[in-house]
């Protein structure tokens, strides 16, 4: 995306999908994916960001985290260039961005001969306003942001039992789509929940701060450019340091706002 | 990974949560009644040992499997779930008779009661296998545990699966058991502990959306 390394920007963005070692083994590709885009608008920059991670048993959930992601946050880029007041975007209109995300799934299934299920994914976007922020989620995976602290905005929906979630494509996912409204934040990060069990703490069911602490800290060196950090991030979520502590694809999206 | 590229990281300093394991429990009600003296007491016994060394030779299985054995006749009522590596399945000796409905009602209770610990741990699980096995009928009435694994089937509380031994009464674990029951080929208790500790490795690493693969087990059974 060509405003992936905006560095006249306010925020600084990164993001990368990294494959997970049991699917390395199994010989099938990275079912996780991630967008994000700075749209530049009158009233101040605002961030959109989108992850899905695409379920293990369906055969065609790659695609169906790409088609998800791209069209959810070209859809709310479009809505944002579109109107001339950052605050016409608001709860309905992500829900309506969750449904037509929906439909181009449905379509790309159809157009791919496969049933909506084989692209099933998790999803989660966020848009970060100069003065607000909105969410939706659905799945597993997790919204972190710094509003003055690190916390979690949006826990992972999972089932009675560790290998159950919700899926996009599924019965009734649009309508318990958890949808979130918080103010400013300085930082975030999204992820999959290939990251879940180093990010998130159960027993305290919060973020482990250090963690995700020391993953947006280089974003605030101003001295490391952007291009240089997106490819450390990828690299770093390959490395053995982290494929020795989850075995599962692994996204994490990081921004933070510029202090100039 | 590239040694030098890692040390370079601006990410290195990362710590990450220390979060315990799922833990994926499974219970045995193992019959243990006159009629399995000789041969299928021992093999059952052997069996048990072997599905711990199985256990333990898989890493992860190793911490998450958690496995609780309810012999019955009559029903032991101390039994507690067990991580592979503190599994030290007593020898069984085969007397008393049948007690099957209380023993089914006993392991469902002890799954309920993993679960409630497992939660307020924040420890996460996954759905546990309960497991039948006997050679005969039940010298108890079966009716309420037939409600209890029927609902807890359709509640998805818990996977149960019954095996007839020998002279079991298949009709019996057919009202018991939702899936169809199981026949044991001869006493090839050896081949089906291969076979749950395979496929319990398989359930204690399944991610979500991932669908488990359980092998056929066409190794120990009889096709009926």
């Amino acid at each position: 995306m060509d405003d992936r390394h905006l560095n006249s920007s306010l925020w600084r963005i990164i993001g990368a999908s990294v494959i997970g070692r049991s699917h390395e083994l199994a010989g099938t590709r990275c079912q996780d994916a991630c967008r994000f885009a700075v749209v530049r608008h009158p009233g101040g920059d605002i961030v959109v960001g989108a992850v899905a991670d695409g379920a293990g048993s369906a055969p065609a959930s790659h695609i169906g985290a790409n088609t998800v992601t791209a069209t959810a946050t070209a859809l709310i880029e479009e809505h944002l260039l579109a109107s001339n007041t950052e605050a016409s975007f608001g709860r309905d209109d992500l829900t309506r961005v969750l449904e037509h995300s929906r439909d181009a799934v449905f379509e790309e299934a159809r157009q791919h001969e496969l049933k909506p299920g084989d692209l099933a994914s998790t999803l989660l976007v966020a848009v970060f306003f100069p003065d607000r922020t909105l969410a939706a989620h659905i799945g597993d995976g997790a919204i972190v942001i710094d509003d003055g602290l690190l916390r979690v905005l949006s826990w992972p929906e999972q089932g009675e039992y560790a290998n159950t979630t919700v899926f996009l494509t599924m019965d009734g996912a649009l309508e318990n789509a958890r949808l979130y409204e918080a103010g400013p934040v300085a930082r975030f990060a999204l992820f999959s929940d290939g990251l879940q069990n180093i990010a998130l703490s159960y027993a305290t069911q919060d973020v482990f701060a250090p963690f995700i602490d020391s993953m947006l800290k280089p974003l605030g060196n101003p001295d490391v450019e952007t291009a240089k950090l997106d490819a450390a991030l990828a690299a770093y979520l390959g490395s053995e340091t982290v494929n020795r502590r989850t075995d599962d694809d692994k996204t994490l999206v990081l921004g933070s706002r510029i202090h100039a | 990974m590239d040694q030098t590229a890692y040390e370079e990281s601006p990410f290195s300093e990362a710590r990450f949560a220390d979060n315990p394991d799922p833990r994926c429990p499974c219970v045995l009600m193992l019959d243990r009644s006159a009629s399995m003296a000789g041969p299928k007491i021992q093999q059952l016994n052997a069996g048990l040992q072997q599905f711990k060394s199985e256990l333990l030779r898989d890493e992860i299985a190793a911490r998450r499997v958690e496995i609780a054995v309810v012999p019955f006749g009559p029903v032991s009522r101390n039994s507690a779930f067990y991580p592979a590596g503190h599994f030290d399945p007593k020898p069984m000796v085969a007397a008393g008779d049948t007690p099957m409905g209380a023993a089914v009602a006993y392991g469902i209770d002890l799954v309920a009661q993993q679960k409630a610990l497992y939660r307020s741990h924040g420890v996460t699980y996954f759905r546990p296998w309960m497991i039948l096995m006997t050679d005969g009928e039940p010298t108890d009435s079966i009716e309420r545990s037939i409600s209890l694994v029927r609902d807890g089937e359709a509640a998805k509380a818990f996977s149960f699966f019954a095996v007839g031994v020998d002279q079991a009464s298949m009709s019996t674990l057919s009202r018991l058991s939702v899936r169809p029951p199981l026949q044991m080929r001869g006493i090839a208790f050896r081949e089906f502990f291969l076979w749950l500790s395979a496929s319990l490795s398989g359930v204690s690493r399944s991610a979500p959306g991932t669908s488990i693969q359980i092998a056929a087990p066409t190794t120990w059974t009889i096709d009926t």
